[in-house]
């Protein structure tokens, strides 16, 4: 059983490397949650608890404890980052001093989501009391820092393909794109070696005739959005009547983009594999109206809103 | 986890020394045995490792302790009228403050041997001069013989009082003899720094690991390839169970390093090292360990796991491998390919190519076992543990084949399985061996003597680095296998329990949920076997402070971001000076607005319907309503304004909003608000 426990263990060790993560994960999880536990890590990256490969390395580390306000839910704030026993009871101790509302239910492998309502002041003054910072509408106000992806391929180096390293690309001309063995131009590109971290890189043609190119260095998520968006293609979509965005399962929104849709409502992704899709509930449509086009992804047709009439 | 040799992190002061090294000995020293301080700089910079999960490299470490030590000593026991705390007092969490001091003291006999200046045995000079002050005849400044005994003494009341341990103590120093107490740190140090200089090269060559557990025959084949100094001989002969303990702390603390072996060897029973100095000499070569993993056909893979030291680069370059550091003191692993079965039996060198001196190495052996280590990693294992409730795996090179075939038959069940694919040409390997036999008179084959002695396993959980730390909530399993005679029960005492015993179940197991819940340290006995459990609760003090990865953003100009389809739109705001016309061609730009916008209008234009989104929730009525003495520019805003309202009700919009969930009632009274509104300023326009 994986549950506050291991956000406690994270939390007192503080950062490690991915391989310690893994192990520690495989220790704790049961037969039946060790296949799921490929969720794990993008739960506690999207929710804000951890941050993965930080600054391109193999490590992970726990981010400080905050009240993040939620933005698909007005005047309601979510309990993120490091967790201690402790922490939790000061924040049940002073949330029902002031007079807040406080909400516990459990997220997929028991992880507690903690949520208070009550007013900004009222927020501020029980973030104030657990010495943490509170933080209205996050989600909102991230949305304003993120890059879109066309700044992102105007600012990346220029590299050279790894020698002797297996190259893999992501096939967008699939019905189901998919990562395939061998270069394609254009794509996203994979490098790996058998061990240590894979590098990606992103192709870009220059000349079409040739089918000549430069290679950038790009992080996983963002290169297989850079490449889509480059090519038109549609992996993202939100559906405003259910607040509703959805990815194509192999092109997982890249963690800080995915950390905006999900702390809209500190609600978790969820991969359903039958219906080939990615799920991000409750996510607020200005959030995702806007990551979209960051993403350079196509927003849904306005006339499907609904109507106020 | 990081690697620094900067010294800012190591400004820890005294206490922090004398809590983090009560820590290491309460959770290293088992109840019923006697314990010694035998610190060495491995034992510093892994306590340090152990509280502040920063790898340290093993000067730094020692010149840390002795810095804090030192200021401390003159602050406290040499400036006239200062409070002499830390031979008298205890801290905070009622450990004596004597502690990190009487570790100091064996730090210095540790370091002793004969200079120009002094024998090999005067103490008080050594101890004088690490910590800068003046050896007097029968003490040093600042503290007599009768104090340093005193202080000792009562250590030893304090281990024995409040945690059951029994901390040795010389038989002479009970005498009156003034000189006496001086045997303490140096019996204490038992091998010294000359002697345990030794060991690194020997372990490698022996072929072992860090945390490896050498038996006693083991020991003895080890100790024997050493030419140790006459103090040395002495402590071996004198204390043979002391000695093996702390060359298997040295073995369980190496951080697979070693020096050159020719430096080494003309090292060998001279006095190359400055007396009185706590310089180490940095060591160029680390060991390449093998690990274990079986993929999810239960195929084996086999890996090389090289040891990155606190000064190798965070990139080693082989020229055909580059290896990027991957915390936790190692590099990454590296997959042992078919081809590559005639070097892991010879051994093989890895330099880097940008830093020569340092090596990477794999000694080579024909016979490797594994099996699941503490942390429930497959890995290399001296000998094969009886009756273990987890299979070992056998490698075992082709020439070696037979012997350890019938080996394994006369001292298992023979239920062992023979696997051939997917491993190192030349190599096969013996899995799920479970030794269940003690065959007499049986010559064992190295590397697979059998291992009797019952051992508590501590398995799963969540731990805390490599000591024995679990986390507040999930301890580990507790079993105990090993022995020729089942072990029926075990007895914990601890966080408000005392000698309790509980029974375990038929695979010697017990339920440690409901018993090691409180945060505390629990000693578990088995037979004449205890291991020590601490339980913690979490802490925020690992939070990096270093402003990276926190919440906070940067600051930015207040202004609304908008993604909107393409097409001409008009974006209003509350107030009716607050309009922006934006034409949306690609839908791939967002649109920065400078106040709030309520409104998003698109007119009526050919066959497309106009449409009017409001893109706020809580939308308020227009917030003013000007009068007719606005000037000519604000005319332009207000006639834009109230324009796009106006017309887009002509054609039958489509009245929208962006939310599903947002109150339609109350967005449809405030458009109605705002187009009476819009109406009133046209006509107020066209009056004038």
């Amino acid at each position: 059983m994986i549950d506050d426990a291991l956000l406690y263990w994270l939390t007192q060790t503080g950062q490690g490397s991915w391989a310690t993560f893994q192990r520690t994960v495989a220790r704790v999880a049961s037969a039946t949650t060790v296949n799921g536990s490929r969720d794990l890590p993008m739960l506690l990256s999207d929710l804000g608890f951890i941050s993965f490969f930080v600054d391109g390395s193999d490590q992970w580390r726990v981010r400080p404890p905050a009240l993040v306000g939620l933005s698909a839910m007005p005047n309601k704030a979510a309990l993120c980052g490091a967790r201690t026993s402790k922490l939790v009871d000061a924040l049940l101790g002073n949330v029902d001093a002031i007079g807040c509302e406080v909400e516990v239910s459990r997220l997929k492998y028991g992880i507690r989501r903690i949520t208070t309502k009550g007013s900004d002041q009222q927020l501020t003054l029980v973030a104030k009391a657990c010495g943490i910072s509170y933080l209205p509408d996050y989600a909102g106000r991230l949305c304003k820092q993120l890059p879109s992806i066309f700044d992102l391929i105007e600012a990346a180096p220029q590299r050279t393909p790894p020698q002797g390293w297996t190259a893999r690309s992501f096939d967008l001309s699939l019905d189901d794109p998919t990562w395939v063995d061998g270069f394609q131009p254009g794509s996203a590109c994979r490098y790996t070696r058998g061990y240590g971290i894979d590098k990606y890189l992103l192709h870009i043609v220059v000349d079409e005739q040739s089918g000549e190119g430069k290679f950038l260095a790009f992080n996983q998520h963002e290169a297989v959005y850079a490449a889509a968006a480059l090519q038109g293609k549609q992996l993202a979509s939100y559906d405003p009547i259910a607040c509703l965005l959805t990815t194509h399962p192999q092109a997982t929104l890249p963690p800080r983009y995915a950390q905006a849709v999900c702390l809209c409502a500190a609600q978790p992704s969820d991969l359903q594999s039958g219906l080939g899709k990615r799920i991000y509930r409750q996510v607020d449509p200005l959030v995702a109206t806007n990551l979209l086009v960051l993403l350079g992804q196509s927003l849904p047709p306005f006339d499907q809103l609904p109507s106020f009439d | 986890m990081e690697s620094t040799s900067n010294p800012d992190l190591l400004n820890i002061n005294y206490n922090d020394w004398n809590r983090i090294l009560a820590h290491y000995f309460l959770s290293t020293a088992t109840p019923g045995h006697e314990f010694y301080l035998a610190v060495s700089p491995s034992l510093l910079a892994a306590t340090y490792m152990q509280s502040y999960g920063v790898q340290i490299p093993l000067d730094v470490a020692s010149l840390a302790f002795a810095n804090s030590v030192t200021s401390t000593y003159l602050e406290q026991m040499i400036i006239p009228g200062s409070r002499r705390s830390i031979i008298r007092t205890k801290d905070s969490s009622e450990v004596p403050c004597s502690l990190a001091f009487l570790v100091f003291s064996v730090l210095a006999a540790y370091t002793m041997h004969k200079d120009e200046d002094n024998a090999a045995n005067a103490y008080y000079p050594r101890l004088a001069r690490l910590l800068s002050c003046q050896s007097l005849p029968n003490g040093i400044q600042g503290l007599t013989s009768t104090e340093f005994r005193r202080a000792w003494f009562s250590l030893k009341e304090w281990f024995s009082k409040w945690h059951h341990l029994n901390l040795a103590m010389p038989e002479r120093a009970y005498t009156t003899d003034p000189y006496s107490v001086t045997t303490i740190p140096c019996r204490h140090a038992l091998l010294r720094r000359i002697d345990l200089a030794k060991l690194p090269i020997a372990f490698w060559q022996a072929g072992y690991n860090p945390g490896d557990c050498l038996s006693e025959q083991q020991f003895d084949r080890l100790m024997k390839g050493l030419s140790l100094t006459h103090d040395g001989h002495r402590m071996l002969v004198e204390l043979p169970q002391a000695v093996l303990a702390q060359v298997n702390q040295e073995l369980l603390l190496w951080d697979g390093s070693f020096g050159d072996e020719e430096k080494m060897q003309s090292s060998t029973g001279s006095n190359a090292d400055d007396a009185g100095s706590l310089t180490e000499r940095k060591r160029n070569n680390a060991i390449i360990s093998l690990h274990l993993e079986f993929d999810r056909k239960q195929q084996p893979e086999l890996y090389y796991a090289p040891q990155r030291l606190a000064h190798f680069p965070t990139t080693f370059d082989t020229g055909r491998l580059e290896l990027e550091a991957s915390g936790d003191s190692e590099y990454d692993f590296v997959p042992v390919r078919p081809e590559d079965g005639d070097q892991l039996q010879k051994g093989f060198v890895w330099h880097d190519c940008h830093h020569k001196p340092l090596t990477l190495h794999w000694h080579g052996a024909s016979i490797i076992v594994f099996t699941k280590d503490t942390l429930d990693n497959f890995g290399t294992r001296l000998g094969l543990p009886l009756n273990s409730p987890e299979p070992c795996y056998v490698f075992c090179h082709n020439t070696a084949k037979k012997e350890v075939d019938h080996y394994l038959r006369l001292v298992t069940d023979g239920s062992y399985d023979l696997c051939t694919d997917h491993l190192p040409n030349g190599w096969i390997m013996f899995g799920n061996v479970v030794a269940n036999k003690v065959v007499p008179g049986l010559d064992a084959l190295e590397g697979l003597e059998i291992i009797d002695k019952a051992s508590i396993r501590l398995a799963g959980g969540l731990r805390l680095g490599r000591r024995n730390a679990w986390i507040k909530g999930a301890p580990p399993q507790v079993s105990v296998y090993g022995s020729d005679s089942p072990v029926r029960s075990i007895s914990i005492t601890g966080h408000n329990i005392a000698g309790h015993v509980i029974a375990l179940n038929e695979n010697g197991e017990f339920n440690t949920d409901e018993t090691l819940t409180s945060p505390g340290s629990y000693v578990v006995t088995a037979g004449d076997t205890s291991e020590r459990i601490e339980i913690i609760e979490p802490g925020l003090e690992s939070i990096a402070k270093d402003g990276k990865d926190t919440w906070e953003l940067p600051a930015t100009a207040d202004y609304d971001l908008l993604a909107l389809p393409t097409g001409n739109w008009w974006l209003l705001g509350s107030q009716p000076d607050q309009v922006i016309s934006w034409q949306q061609d690609g839908g791939s730009r967002l649109m920065r607005s400078p106040f709030k916008v309520v409104w998003a209008i698109k007119l009526h234009h050919n066959t497309e319907t106009a449409q009017v989104v409001c893109l706020m929730e809580d939308a308020s009525a227009p917030t003013w309503v000007p009068d007719r003495s606005v000037p000519p520019d604000l005319r332009v805003l207000l006639t834009q304004w109230s324009h796009a309202i106006v017309s887009s009700t002509t054609h039958r919009p489509k009245r929208l909003s962006l939310g599903s969930c947002w109150d339609r009632r109350y967005i449809r009274i405030t458009w109605v608000e705002y187009l009476r509104t819009a109406k009133k300023i046209r006509k107020m326009l066209k009056e004038r």
